[in-house]
């Protein structure tokens, strides 16, 4: 078995069990704790205000924006650039067909390409900041600057892959599958999960206000 | 016999010029990225050879790369190479049959011993040696006998290099390659499922006008035939470039010649001439047909998930496995904040134990 | 209207008072592992569905930091509010989280040092004023889990000492300051005497009960005389109940749940016995989460009343054409403060500025406004604790950056603490605004 197939196969095998297993296991963990149903009058419609919180909370509010817009414009182009690249590659593309049955149209390599290399270089930086930010130094544990580096594993080799870069092609396309499997099983144990629990953390805050009358 | 007449000699015989001999040579010189300079230097290496004696053995095979050898354009400069060297065995090829045919082998080796060279084609296979044997030799037997007096030994094909469609998933014969069977030996790999006829006869010609083994990668393949890249040599790159694909057989993007990648090329994960030196005389090549490339002279080939599933697919689609993974996650998940709240309950309980006292 | 000499004299007075209450009772004793017992127990008790969400959704990415006033005033990372959850999240790693047996691999336990060295941050460095959690990207509620934080370290016996003076006297005497019924009727004679209101204590057949504040008998007298003449003016069917006028919750501020539910049941059940329709909270910021969002789930079952807190109520009938007011000659410009806790934590914005176009006022509002205001300074107790006093002073220029960009001639609050803090800020930094209660404003503004 050559490394790619076992990245193809077994290794992806794997690491979509665990993720899939892992990630389950936390979010039901964490939902099933209990929570008292509140028993005054609510002032405001706390349902709406917690969903609208979950896209709200996407930009901030205009009062924050003199201290953290740049940072915030970063790390939203980092997101996107990172979920650009994810879903719009073409062999991404591809690749979800296989595993989900699903495809939607894809974009050139000349587009994908650079918004990659952004995204990369938003990475770094976001690296940089959390080594050099004094918060974020003082928040910093090993699990954050793990975090960063096995986001970065993917787009590095995918990028050298694609571009036919240092190692051969079927070499580093291997390297790029073992680094997405790395990812996929580093989100249930890290705080990778945000990709998901944004969503309830978002809602639950929203709805707490929104009882109360206030926008979150 | 004429046996022993070089090459020069013949072809002249043959009414070919020096002219046309060194053609040939900047033909194969640059198939093979070799320096303008060594055109001169293998043409006169040619000239001079005399005819060695080649030793072809069929073992689990199908006989294609004969084929693919035989149907490169004739009357050519290749075909009489083989005339040139001294082909004293081959089953396809040669007139002899039965007692006849093994006495020839015989001598040969008997004759050459420690200079002929040994072409393989086809799987050997271990699991019974009654699967396949020749004059009632097992193929493994008469593998090691002919090899003990080779000077080189090539694997033609990807079942003698690589075990091949015999070795595919569950290999009922326990078919290896020629490498794996001699264990000892450095083999050199032409595989291809068949290879290129001119990729044959190059790898030979290499080894003739050379007189030694050439640069090989870590497959055994020599680096001049099987060091591109199918995808980087391929005319439809530039559609994968700008995201323009194929979705299927016939459809617009297949008639556009866009690239084949999502219908599993695997191109990109494949190296070989095909894309340079082309088919037929250079004529078409699989993908310029309208085929993705199967990746038929890498190993194990056929195990490689399906011909039509794209390369950035994991080979792993079972989706049952998944749901189960999800479900038991869940399920664990319940179990273990069902403890932890039973924990919270206790804690609970005495807490209002202690405020009460 | 700025304080007048006798108010000046009773602030001077007041703010002595409450700058001396450290040491005045003797720390808990108890033993380190206890402390660490309990504190954990807390943790464990009160962890749910939100906190486990929230604990788990954070991604570090030091945000929080930004919205905070003591953050922007110092810049000193020690102030970051996701840091103070450090203690309430290893414990639920460690014993709740699904994770929890790997976690306790790589997670240290809490330590009796961890528990000190904590105690600052979750008291005298944080007010518990939760504009972090309007900045964070994940939604996580950081005051929530600080106010859970204060609670175990009140169990641990680690609560600053002045806010353990404040709960132990309302948990003995039920007054704050000493302000008990003799008191309350000392003023309620002086303001019926000197501004001719009617007062009405203990009326059976109410519909509106009344609460003050040991703040306010002592000290903002304007705003309680606000109160009674406005409810007068609208002719209220309003009381002040004898047993249980004290708004105040220090148990809900420090952390004290004990305290919170004692005082909380002593105003639910009064309130209840008496049959009132309403309760009005005053100008006392906390007292209005705590009646009227905490004490429904306190007692366990809805109350059969409402909760208003004053600025609300008023606000409501201007807003309804019930209450007109007359208009402040001379194009006034004022600026709002929300109270955190009548706010961001309450609920209650458009009331107040109903109330200031009512009364013709020019309201320019600071940059952050409404749910996104920025704290006194000095909330959550935080005024009374001798060693926050270096905090507050970073909260307070925070504050005052913004108020003094609108150009108000005077800042408006219906929150007495805030007020409180405020007039002491203004001493520290030499800031000269006027700051008016909006009850006072009401009730000085009725017309004839």
């Amino acid at each position: 078995m050559t490394l790619l197939d076992f990245a193809r196969g077994p290794a992806m095998q794997w690491a979509l069990i665990i993720f899939l297993a892992g990630a389950t296991f936390r979010l039901t963990g964490i939902l099933l704790f209990g929570r008292k149903k509140p028993l005054s009058p609510a002032r405001g419609n706390a349902r709406l205000e917690g969903y609208k919180t979950i896209v709200s909370r996407f930009m901030p509010n205009a009062v924050f924006h003199r201290r953290i817009g740049t940072v915030h414009i970063m790390s939203l182009a980092w997101h996107m650039g990172f979920i650009f690249v994810v879903l719009f590659f073409q062999p991404h593309i591809v690749f979800f067909e296989g595993l989900l049955g699903l495809s939607w149209p894809g974009v050139a390599n000349s587009i994908v390409m650079p918004v990659a290399g952004i995204t990369l270089v938003l990475l770094a930086l976001a690296f940089l900041r959390r080594i050099n930010h004094p918060v974020l130094k003082l928040l910093s544990g090993a699990g954050d600057f793990a975090t960063i580096i096995v986001t970065a594993l993917p787009l590095v080799t995918g990028m050298l892959a694609s571009a036919h870069l240092v190692l051969k092609y079927e070499t580093m396309l291997a390297l790029h599958l073992l680094s997405i499997s790395l990812f996929l099983v580093w989100v249930p144990f890290s705080k990778l999960m945000h990709v998901v629990l944004f969503l309830p953390s978002r809602k639950r805050l929203g709805e707490k206000l929104g009882y109360k009358g206030v926008k979150a | 016999m004429s046996d022993r007449m070089s090459l020069g000699e013949r072809l002249k015989l043959h009414g070919i010029s020096r002219r046309a001999l060194l053609k040939y040579c900047a033909c194969t010189a640059s198939m093979m990225a070799m320096p303008p300079g060594m055109v001169s230097a293998a043409a006169a290496n040619l000239e001079k050879l005399k005819r060695p004696s080649v030793i072809w053995l069929s073992f689990q095979e199908c006989t294609g790369c004969t084929e693919s050898l035989t149907r490169s354009a004739s009357p050519s400069i290749e075909s009489l190479i083989f005339d040139t060297v001294s082909l004293d065995y081959h089953h396809t090829l040669q007139a002899a049959s039965g007692t006849a045919a093994e006495a020839a082998r015989e001598a040969a080796m008997e004759e050459s011993y420690g200079e002929y060279i040994l072409i393989v084609d086809g799987s050997i296979p271990t699991g019974n040696p009654g699967y396949s044997t020749i004059a009632g030799i097992d193929n493994l037997s008469m593998l090691k006998d002919v090899a003990r007096g080779a000077a080189a030994i090539i694997s033609v094909g990807t079942c003698a290099a690589f075990g091949g469609l015999p070795m595919a998933d569950p290999n009922p014969t326990g078919a290896v390659s020629v490498a794996d069977a001699l264990p000892d030996r450095s083999i050199i790999n032409v595989p291809g499922c068949p290879p290129i006829g001119d990729v044959i006869t190059g790898v030979l010609v290499q080894i003739l006008a050379f007189g030694d083994i050439p640069e090989l990668d870590h497959l055994g393949r020599p680096m001049a035939f099987y060091g591109q890249n199918i995808h980087d040599r391929c005319y439809r790159r530039p559609f994968y470039e700008r995201g323009l694909f194929a979705e299927s057989f016939d459809d617009e993007g297949a008639r556009k010649g866009w690239c084949l990648y999502k219908l599993g090329c695997k191109g990109p994960v494949t190296y070989n001439a095909c894309a340079v030196t082309k088919w037929n005389g250079g004529v078409s090549f699989p993908i310029q047909a309208g085929h993705g490339c199967i990746g038929c002279s890498e190993p194990r080939f056929w195990d490689k998930g399906g011909f039509y599933q794209p390369i950035s697919q994991t080979t792993f689609t079972d989706r049952t496995q998944l749901g189960i993974a999800a479900a038991a996650g869940v399920a664990a998940g319940v179990g273990a904040t069902l403890m932890a709240r039973s924990k919270q309950k206790k804690i609970r309980a005495r807490l209002a134990e202690e405020e009460s006292s | 209207m700025s304080m007048d000499k006798e108010m000046q004299d009773s602030f001077a007075m007041f703010y002595g008072m409450s700058q001396s209450l450290k040491g005045l009772v003797e720390p808990v004793d108890m033993e380190d592992e206890e402390r660490v017992r309990k504190a954990k127990q807390v943790f464990l008790n009160k962890a749910n569905r939100d906190t486990a969400i929230n604990l788990e959704a954070c991604v570090r990415c030091g945000l929080c930091a930004e919205a905070c006033q003591f953050y922007i005033a110092s810049e000193d990372p020690k102030y970051t509010p996701i840091a103070k959850l450090d203690l309430m999240k290893r414990v639920y790693q460690r014993e709740l989280s699904p994770f929890r047996w790997l976690h306790r691999i790589f997670t240290p336990d809490i330590t009796i040092g961890d528990l000190r060295e904590f105690q600052p941050k979750v008291f005298d460095e944080c007010t518990m004023c939760g504009r972090c959690s309007m900045i964070c990207p994940m939604g996580i509620d950081i005051a929530e889990m600080v106010h859970t934080s204060r609670e175990a370290m009140v169990e641990a016996g680690l609560m600053p000492s002045e806010l353990d003076y404040m709960c132990r006297e309302q948990d003995g005497e039920g007054t704050i300051f000493g302000a008990n019924e003799e008191l309350l009727n000392f003023r309620l004679n002086d303001l019926k005497e000197k501004h001719g209101v009617e007062i009405f204590v203990d009326k059976p057949g109410s519909d509106v009960m009344m609460l003050t504040s040991g703040l306010d008998i002592h000290l903002f007298t304007d705003a309680l005389l606000g109160t009674i003449r406005t409810l007068d003016h609208l002719k209220v069917n309003w009381t002040l109940c004898s047993h249980a006028f004290e708004a105040a919750n220090f148990g809900l501020l420090a952390g004290s749940d004990k305290t919170q539910k004692h005082i909380t049941m002593r105003i639910v059940d009064a309130a209840t016995e008496m049959g009132v329709k309403t309760v009005l909270t005053p100008e006392c910021g906390h007292t209005y989460p705590a009646m009227r969002w905490a004490a429904a789930e306190i007692s366990g079952k809805p109350l059969p009343f409402e909760v208003m807190t004053v600025s609300e109520f008023f606000g409501r009938q201007v807003m309804e054409g019930k209450l007109k007011l007359k208009k402040i000659p001379g194009d006034k410009v004022v600026t709002l403060h929300d109270p955190c806790k009548v706010g961001r934590h309450g609920g209650v914005f458009d009331e107040p500025r109903a109330i200031i176009k009512e009364l013709g006022l020019k309201l320019n509002e600071t940059e952050s406004n409404r749910e996104l205001n920025f704290c006194c300074g000095g909330g959550a107790g935080n005024f009374l604790v001798q060693s926050a006093a270096p905090v507050r002073k970073l909260g307070f220029q925070t504050k005052m950056k913004e108020v003094n960009k609108t150009g108000a001639e005077a800042l408006l609050v219906s929150c007495g603490s805030c007020r409180l803090n405020f007039e002491a800020g203004k001493l520290n930094t030499g800031d000269t605004i006027q700051v008016d209660s909006i009850a006072a404003l009401v009730g000085e503004n009725l017309p004839d």
